[in-house]
């Protein structure tokens, strides 16, 4: 391959204004798809000598070459992505369901249209609400460290989910979003969540894909803005099938009194690294942070969390829980940053990983930064096999080896999943851990 | 058909390299019941998790029969299987695991055919109701935040639910309240029958007035030195174990001075 190919191009910038325009979005829109691109071919790739980096190898990723697909303009919804939605749960408020960045699945009930809710896809929201999204998209940020993937993803992003709640609504019924990829071709999800002051709602936001053949590339962003006193509970999942590599930011911005619950639950790709960061800017802002992940075979999984305090009287708890078999891998990096005056700050944290096998491996690294005086901080983190006199225990009562150590692995990831507090969600993503832990191969 | 339940040979135990047992010989009847009592630190529980088959002891001499079979050679699942059923000193937090979730799992390993949904929580409500427990134990995870006396009353539900041919309880009575040694003990009673075999393993008397052994046992010293009838409970219980070991001491001493 001609390394000429790896400096910017006329052809990546005209590919930009040619999906502005295949989009027909306005012209704010393509100019921040632009600044996106220019961004992405400006910052550098990450190599493994970047802290941030430094357990997730990149190098074989020509992300130059990575181009995407005009969405098509009749995308059938494929059966097995039916069949989610069919089985799923029930009493759901709304379901949107793309297939590599085109809308092919919207349903939502009456009551969300009669509150003033937003739940559709960017590009009808571009349409239909211009400047509601455009507050919005052009104030969000760019983390140095994930920049090269989550320019290219705001780049690239042909569609994705938005939700924007007025000003005290609280939607009931919890609502739900499936990104899927069929494999033919990269993707870039894209997650634009807006609550109002005084609104509250559930969202679970599914990145799904069969196994595929060959390997896939995806890189997606999701953006959390809660206003004062906003309630939302943000479920990440995570079920890419094997062969996709996927990389993720997602970026919640807090404002006074409201409160984040944001559950992280990983189970697929075959590499994937995601950033779930969490900016508590005003007064009262709580965040609670939850992850599960379960991984087997060769997987690996890379999260680095951020519960950054900016100013006082805020409070963030974390639990990330992680489950290896196989010969999977797993790095859990995160950060609590409690600014200069950010008194009365409470930061907790804690890492789980439960190791299965003997090649499997997890590591954990806190990390924190702590410049006001006046904060509660604590944080902890185990890295430990199944306990022997657990598995005896289960075992003296007639349960298999794989049946026991099943079981201590669903109570293990359990505690977090109790967390997801919409019935209809929490069954649905205890079902699918559950298959997941079930099927593995060891 | 005619072996006897169990069977234990000339049983020695290590714990990492450290001899505990030291030849132990025992043989358990069905509907016999067993007491085995002993000093702390004799070698009672390492019997018992022995033949359960915990895998930090090791057996380095000796042999054990279940119904004939070689016990030592199953998986602490398999035993299980079988019909062995170890009700635990101190039993094991699952947490995250529900009471109802962990006995449906193990009655699925454990029976030919499946009981019903609907079964199987009649079956377990009437367990606990016998033990004097709530239901809403079922939905709490296994031993985690129970009390003393709960955890040893989760013991004898999961008896009561698995019904096994031979139950051995390792002080099942200790951190129960006097109503719990006497409402455990009845439940015992019950669910052992007439054909169960029971060892049990104790401190006090007390327990024995209900469960009414056939034999007793003391161990000393990874053996068992004595045994004898329920009278033997009793003198244990005026007397304590120092009369035996100096008649035992005397004993070795002239085993040795003739060999
Ligand atoms: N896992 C182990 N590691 C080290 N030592 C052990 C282990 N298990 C048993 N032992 C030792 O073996 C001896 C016998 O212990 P065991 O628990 O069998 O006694 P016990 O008769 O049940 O006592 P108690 O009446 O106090 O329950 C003790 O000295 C104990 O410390
Ligand atoms: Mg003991």
């Amino acid at each position: 391959m001609a390394s000429t190919l790896m400096n910017p191009s006329p052809t990546g910038l005209e590919l930009i204004d040619t999906l502005s325009r295949h989009l027909a979005e306005p012209e704010w829109a393509g100019a921040l798809r632009r600044e996106a691109w220019h961004r992405f071919m400006q910052a550098p790739m990450p190599s493994r000598t970047h802290e941030h980096w430094r357990r997730t190898d990149v190098s074989h990723l020509n992300l130059e070459d990575i181009t995407p697909a005009l969405p098509r303009s009749t995308p059938a919804l494929p059966r097995w992505l039916e069949e989610t939605i069919r089985k799923g749960a029930k009493r759901i408020g709304g379901t949107l369901a793309f297939v590599d960045g085109s809308l092919v699945y919207s349903h939502t009930g009456d009551s969300l249209r009669k509150h003033g809710v937003i739940f559709t896809d960017w590009q009808h929201a571009i349409q239909q609400h211009p400047d509601a999204i455009r507050q919005v998209a052009e104030q969000l940020d760019y983390d140095p460290a994930d920049e090269k993937f989550t320019a290219m993803a705001r780049a690239y992003a042909t569609s994705g989910t938005v939700l924007i709640v007025p000003r005290g609504v609280a939607v009931t019924l919890p609502l739900q979003t499936f990104f899927a990829a069929s494999g033919d071709g990269p993707v870039f999800p894209r997650t634009l969540v807006v609550l109002e002051e005084g609104s509250r709602v559930t969202l679970l936001d599914g990145l799904l894909s069969p196994d595929l053949p060959a390997r896939a590339f995806g890189s997606g962003v999701a953006d959390l803005v809660l206003g004062e006193g906003a309630e939302l509970t943000y479920v990440l999942f995570q079920q890419w099938g094997q062969g996709m590599e996927y990389f993720h930011h997602q970026r919640a911005v807090l404002g006074r009194d409201s409160h984040l619950t944001t559950i992280t639950v990983a189970l697929g790709a075959s590499l994937s690294k995601a950033t779930i960061e969490s900016v508590l800017c005003s007064p009262g802002a709580v965040s609670d942070m939850l992850g599960v992940v379960f991984g087997d075979d060769n997987q690996h999984f890379d999260h680095h969390t951020v519960q950054l305090h900016t100013v006082g009287n805020t409070t963030s708890d974390l639990l990330f829980k992680v489950a290896l078999d196989g010969q999977s891998y797993s790095a859990y990096s995160g950060l609590i940053r409690i600014e200069p005056g950010a008194q009365k700050a409470n930061a907790y944290q804690r890492n789980e990983n439960l190791v299965l096998s003997k090649q499997a491996h997890a590591e954990t690294l806190p990390n924190l930064e702590i410049e006001a005086n006046d904060v509660r901080c604590t944080h902890g983190a185990t890295v430990a096999p199944v306990d022997i006199e657990q598995m005896f225990y289960l075992m003296s009562r007639g349960l298999a080896p794989r049946d026991a150590s099943r079981l201590v692995v669903e109570g293990f990831l359990q505690p977090v999943l109790d967390r997801i507090s919409a019935k209809s969600l929490r069954e649905m993503v205890s079902a699918k851990v559950d298959a997941k832990i079930a099927s593995r191969r060891a | 058909m005619s072996h006897p339940l169990l069977e234990i040979r000339d049983l020695h135990v290590a714990v990492d390299g450290k001899p505990i047992l030291k030849g132990v010989n025992l043989t358990i009847n069905r509907g016999e019941i067993h007491a085995l009592m002993g000093r702390n630190g004799s070698g009672k529980s390492t019997l018992a998790a022995t033949l359960m088959g915990h895998p930090r002891y090791e057996v380095t001499r000796g042999e054990v029969l279940f119904e004939g079979q070689n016990l030592l050679e199953m998986e602490v699942d398999e035993r299980a299987r079988a019909g062995v059923f170890l009700a635990f000193q101190y039993p094991v937090a699952i947490p995250g695991v529900s009471v109802a979730n962990f006995l449906r799992s193990a009655l699925k390993s454990l029976r030919e055919e499946e009981m019903s949904a609907r079964e199987f929580r009649n079956a377990l409500k009437e367990e606990f109701k016998a033990l004097h427990m709530p239901d809403s134990f079922a939905s709490r995870y296994v031993n985690e935040g129970f009390s003393g006396g709960e955890k040893k009353r989760l013991e004898i539900v999961q008896m009561g639910m698995i019904k096994p041919k031979l139950a051995i309880l390792d002080e099942t009575d200790s951190g129960l309240d006097i109503d719990g040694v006497r409402i455990v003990s009845e439940n015992v009673n019950r669910i052992a029958g007439q054909d169960t075999g029971v060892l049990l393993i104790t401190h006090y008397q007390r327990i024995l007035r209900y469960i009414r052994p056939h034999f007793v046992h003391v161990m000393v010293g990874g053996r068992i030195i004595r045994s004898g009838d329920e009278s033997l409970a009793h003198e244990l219980e005026q007397r304590g174990y120092d009369w035996l070991l100096q008649e035992a001491g005397a004993e070795e001493k002239e085993l040795q001075e003739v060999g």
